[in-house]
């Protein structure tokens, strides 16, 4: 069972969900918001396993080239381009499909491997510790979460800490996603990105469900637009200053009191039950 | 036959210089010496990425020899740069004022650039 936490925008509290239900769980945590992972300030394994990400990019020998013009024609991500009697490569705009080595008639493009980032794992107490990171300057951070999800073992609970916002980084966790759990603050601003996310999980054909974070009890918007949707609304995380300063020196919650952990527990209950349904 | 290029928006008379290069509706070319002034649409406006990488081969392919726009990013200047295209940073506004600035020698050269847009 996998299960994506997202959120419209960074800061909601993907990362205190996620560490806190994997923690509660002694299940998989996943980090996948491969541009800014944090989940290791939480969850910090001692010994680490990695591998690298790569991807392939095509290079022109020139001295075999004969200006066709094929590959450049056929790239529909314009990563090549024809000028001053030569092949431009644009690495970063290559989605490394390998067309143009296939179609070049005289042989000239091969392809080589660019390491982008790295998928580790480690155990922290009974949690196992995933997650990816790209290398600083790499534009798209797509394979790096497409590797961390195709190298999860498939049995158990992966809570996925997903990437912010509705990017394709976010799209590609919440499609690999058996269930989507949407993080929000009872805000205006928290509603926009619930609405937002909710279409994302729809595009994919994901259910989802929510948790509010920051909770008090003055704004029900965000319970407003659950009942519109028909988003089941799993937990409510109190707006509580101590939960703020636990957060801020690294710690998990889950693994600090009975009360804290049963918080996290109740969210795992329902979410079983709704994903059962 | 020196060929001046401009990214526009809008088309015909009404067209005004485009503050965006891979993202212009279409490119306005100048012959500077027959005063003839035809329009192409842009054929990286419709590309999912790398706009300005095709909207470059574009100008290129026209055979321009001289490029005004208000800003590039770095891959289009690499690719014009490579193809011995003049840069020129261009006035905003009216097509026609921006072409007379230009063969006025009132335009600056364009040389900074920004980082490529690609989405992740």
């Amino acid at each position: 069972m996998k299960i994506a936490v997202l959120s419209g925008k960074g800061g909601a509290g993907k990362t205190l969900v996620a560490v806190n239900l994997a923690a509660a769980a002694n299940a998989r945590y996943v980090d996948c918001d491969v541009e800014e992972p944090n989940g290791h300030l939480f969850l910090t394994p001692t010994e680490v396993a990695a591998e690298q990400v790569t991807v392939t990019v095509p290079v022109v020998e020139a001295a075999t080239c004969t200006g066709c013009r094929k590959c450049v024609d056929f790239c529909r991500f314009n990563a090549l381009a024809w000028v001053n009697d030569e092949v431009m490569v644009f690495e970063e705009a290559c989605k490394s499909c390998g067309g143009c080595a296939v179609l070049c008639p005289s042989g000239a493009i091969s392809e080589e491997l660019r390491v982008i980032g790295h998928v580790h794992q480690g155990m922290v107490n009974s949690v196992e510790a995933w997650g990816g990171a790209i290398r600083p300057g790499v534009v798209s951070g797509v394979p790096v979460v497409q590797q961390v999800l195709r190298s999860l073992p498939a049995n158990g609970l992966s809570v996925i800490d997903g990437p912010p916002g509705a990017s394709c980084l976010a799209l590609e966790t919440a499609r690999a996603a058996d269930y989507c759990l949407l993080v929000a603050e009872p805000t205006k601003f928290g509603v926009h990105n619930v609405r937002m996310i909710h279409q994302l999980t729809v595009a994919v054909d994901r259910r989802c469900g929510v948790v509010i974070n920051k909770a008090t009890d003055g704004d029900t918007s965000v319970e407003e637009l659950c009942a519109e949707l028909g988003l089941p609304v799993l937990g409510r995380i109190a707006y509580d200053p101590q939960i703020a300063l636990a957060n801020s020196q690294g710690l998990v919650l889950a693994w600090q009191d009975d009360a804290q952990r049963q918080v996290f527990v109740d969210i795992l209950d329902r979410l079983g039950a709704v994903v059962a349904q | 036959m020196p060929l001046v290029v401009l990214p526009v928006a809008g088309s015909g008379s009404a067209s005004k210089v485009s503050d965006s290069f891979g993202r212009a509706e279409a490119f306005l070319v100048y012959d500077t010496e027959s005063g003839e002034r035809t329009e192409q649409p842009n054929q990286g406006l419709s590309s999912s990425g790398g706009a300005g990488i095709k909207a470059a081969q574009q100008v290129v392919d026209v055979g321009a020899n001289v490029l005004l726009a208000p800003q590039l990013g770095e891959n289009a200047a690499k690719i014009l740069r490579a193809g011995g295209i003049s840069l020129f940073k261009s006035r905003s506004g009216d097509t026609s004022d921006t072409i007379a600035a230009y063969l006025a020698g009132e335009l600056p050269p364009l040389t900074q650039t920004h980082p490529s847009q690609h989405g992740a």
